[in-house]
């Protein structure tokens, strides 16, 4: 039963609220009720897309990666023998976390920001967020090429102060500018969200016993907006180690990501096998952050909902 | 709400129409060619068929189009559709599955050459005219030219003045010629004609073979310079890089340069050992449009229409009669002229095609392109 567990996977990421339930569920004989069993038939569609277009195609990387184009594990001792594989996997392991980073870094108190204004300004902000959020990431990306450059505006704004080259095309700043706006939005609305539900009258009862402001909001305020920084950070890093058009874009050919040396075994070279096992090493890269979050965020959040009572739905 | 039903009634009506005007197009089989004359195709010989084309993309396949293949498939009836980018990969899942999507490609020889039979169909030589194709330019089994072009070492003027590096020794000098220098990425692939340019400034001899050995001290050398390399992986970026003298020098495609120089880079050529490079037109293996793909090729190689590719591309003509309209500029950067000719080394398409061979270099590029 796939479904379930993807569900509540997702479900620990997003909602503290569902992830508490199906925690106690599975301990239940009884856990299907006759609601649930209507849920899961309303949930089918879903199921089926995902099942065709999603599962089947992974499936059969997964099938390539032992069988193309013999049966046998040199696909995984090829990645494993050419430093190059590793060498990527681990970059983009390592620029996704700094691009994960950075975002935390904006998006916290801007997301702040968002809660403190009032609704018009408010609304101005979240505008702010999603008009780049709905456009597409080429196109966003492809505007970052034209700033950064070294004969683009802010280069020519500089060399009038005797800047000679900005230089920072292809290079791994480059890449980190682009993947961090590109992801901002992914980050600030989690974050925005479980903000604007944390009660503001317990920073009030901090303060009216003593703490001063700063204390207050570390001791009171973050670790109550802890989860939606998790969730955002998570889901932040995790689409960020699937990028492709960014980097390829912005940085050189150093700052390549695992996605495309997944591109030229299979575009390039027709190598489906090569291109499969890759492709599986980030997946499991992946599932394995995830788990770890999933975890930690069990241990931890618990004890956070305890603390945030009636907030947590 | 009932105008709504209607709409989409009559929405789903057209769909299956259509569908069903598309779905019969192979009515009718194509006129098998007997006696093909060079350049011309007989005036409604393709009415209702379809025939797809799939090449590099960019400003290339637009000159393919506006000099070859619109005026082809407005003589012969045929609806002509294009795409792009070509990969082996999608040709490969196009075989094996056989639902072939692209009738005819426009790649590199030793691709065609490693996939002749495979992937490809063997020509049938009968079926074309290739009596006007310069000597200088081979046939494969599988394949007749479709773009006639080079690798040369172009430079700024601006950086060198007139001294700028003229060899690949000096290309790959990274003391005597400091900057970036762009070079192509191959695009997943090992780029042929940038490792024999390295192979030579390590001391690799034209006129004797090219070999394994040559091209691991063409990689070490590509390798040693890696920090001063900037890759590009589009012809258009190429041509941005020198444009906006991002690179100081670069091995760039000759069309490509040409461009440059006439958008204003301030960039002159040399033509020592540069590498000529042929692409050619390969027929998708079982595609049921054959004789269309035939005839499509057998007009492309026309005097008139090689004569407009190069007037659009700046690549040469695979026509000894072609006599394209071109400026000087232009005409400098014709790499079938005979001054060319003597300096040139070609692509060792016999060596590259051999993938056994070229597997473990393959892999040594890779490391080499992503920094790794």
């Amino acid at each position: 039963m796939p479904a379930r567990t993807d569900t509540s996977q997702f479900s620990t990421l997003s909602t503290r609220a569902i992830a508490v339930q199906s925690e106690s569920e599975p301990k239940k004989r009884q856990w299907v009720s006759r609601d649930t069993r209507r849920l899961m038939l309303a949930l089918l569609p879903a199921f089926l897309v995902l099942a065709v277009f999603y599962f089947y195609p992974m499936l059969t990387v997964l099938v390539a990666s032992f069988t193309d184009p013999k049966p046998g594990l040199q696909n995984f001792e090829w990645f494993f023998s050419q430093s190059v594989n590793v060498g990527v996997l681990w970059r983009t392991i390592y620029i996704s976390f700094w691009v994960m980073a950075i975002c935390v870094v904006v998006a916290y108190p801007f997301a702040y920001f968002m809660t403190m204004v009032k609704p018009s300004t408010r609304s101005l902000l979240m505008l702010m967020v999603l008009i780049p959020f709905l456009t597409s990431t080429v196109v966003r990306t492809f505007a970052w090429v034209l700033l950064l450059q070294d004969s683009g505006p802010i280069g020519s704004f500089l060399s009038l102060f005797g800047v000679e080259s900005l230089g920072i095309m292809r290079t791994p700043t480059a890449v980190l500018i682009g993947m961090a706006q590109v992801l901002l939005p992914f980050v600030v609305l989690p974050m925005f969200s479980t903000m604007s539900q944390i009660d503001r009258r317990l920073l009030t009862a901090a303060e009216s016993l003593g703490a001063k402001r700063v204390k207050a909001f570390v001791t009171v305020y973050l670790p109550l907006s802890l989860p939606g920084v998790a969730a955002g950070a998570l889901l932040c890093f995790v689409m960020a180690l699937g990028f492709y058009i960014t980097p390829a874009m912005l940085g050189s050919s150093r700052e390549t990501f695992l996605s495309t040396l997944i591109q030229g075994q299979v575009q390039g070279l027709g190598q489906w096998g090569h291109g499969a096992v890759i492709a599986l090493m980030l997946l499991v890269v992946t599932l394995a952050i995830l788990g770890v979050s999933a975890l930690l965020g069990r241990a931890r959040g618990s004890a956070v909902s305890d603390m945030v009572g009636g907030s947590k739905a | 709400m009932k105008k709504l039903h209607i709409t989409i009634a009559i929405a789903a009506v057209s769909v299956l129409t259509l569908a069903g005007c598309t779905s019969g197009e192979s009515a009718e089989p194509v006129l098998e060619i007997t006696e093909p004359t060079l350049g011309s195709v007989p005036a409604g010989v393709l009415d209702g068929h379809t025939l797809t084309f799939a090449g590099d993309g960019g400003s290339t396949q637009d000159g393919m189009m506006s000099a070859w293949f619109n005026p082809f498939a407005a003589t012969s009836g045929a609806t002509f559709n294009q795409d792009a980018p070509q990969t082996m990969a999608k040709i490969e899942s196009q075989v094996d599955s056989g639902n072939i999507q692209w009738d005819f490609v426009s790649s590199y020889g030793d691709q065609i050459e490693r996939e002749c039979g495979v992937l490809f169909e063997k020509l049938d030589m009968s079926k074309l005219d290739v009596s006007a194709i310069p000597e200088s330019i081979p046939l494969l089994e599988c394949g007749v030219p479709s773009i006639v072009y080079g690798v040369a070492i172009t430079y700024n003027t601006e950086t060198f003045g007139e001294d700028g590096p003229e060899t690949w020794d000096d290309f790959f000098d990274v003391d005597k010629f400091p900057g970036n220098r762009t070079v192509y990425n191959g695009d997943g692939n090992i780029d042929a004609p940038v490792v024999q340019g390295a192979a030579i400034a390590t001391g690799w001899d034209p006129s004797t073979p090219f070999t394994a050995e040559w091209a691991n001290k063409g990689l070490d050398k590509i390798q040693e310079i890696a920090d001063s390399i900037v890759f590009y992986n589009t012809g258009a970026s190429a041509q941005q890089l020198l444009e906006s003298g991002e690179a100081v020098m670069g091995a760039v495609w000759t069309g490509r340069i040409l461009a440059a120089e006439q958008n204003g880079a301030p960039l002159a050529t040399n033509w020592v050992d540069w590498i000529s490079v042929i692409d050619y037109f390969a027929i998708v293996k079982s595609t049921e449009n054959l004789e269309a793909a035939y005839y499509a090729i057998n007009y492309a190689l026309g005097a008139e229409q090689q004569a407009g590719f190069t007037e659009a591309t700046g690549y040469s003509p695979a026509n000894m009669n072609s006599k394209p309209k071109i400026e000087e500029l232009t005409e400098s950067y014709l790499v079938t002229a005979p001054d060319k000719a003597d300096e040139t080394v070609p692509v060792a398409t016999e060596f590259w095609a051999d993938a056994d061979t070229v597997s473990p270099l393959q892999d040594r590029w890779s490391s080499i392109i992503a920094g790794a």
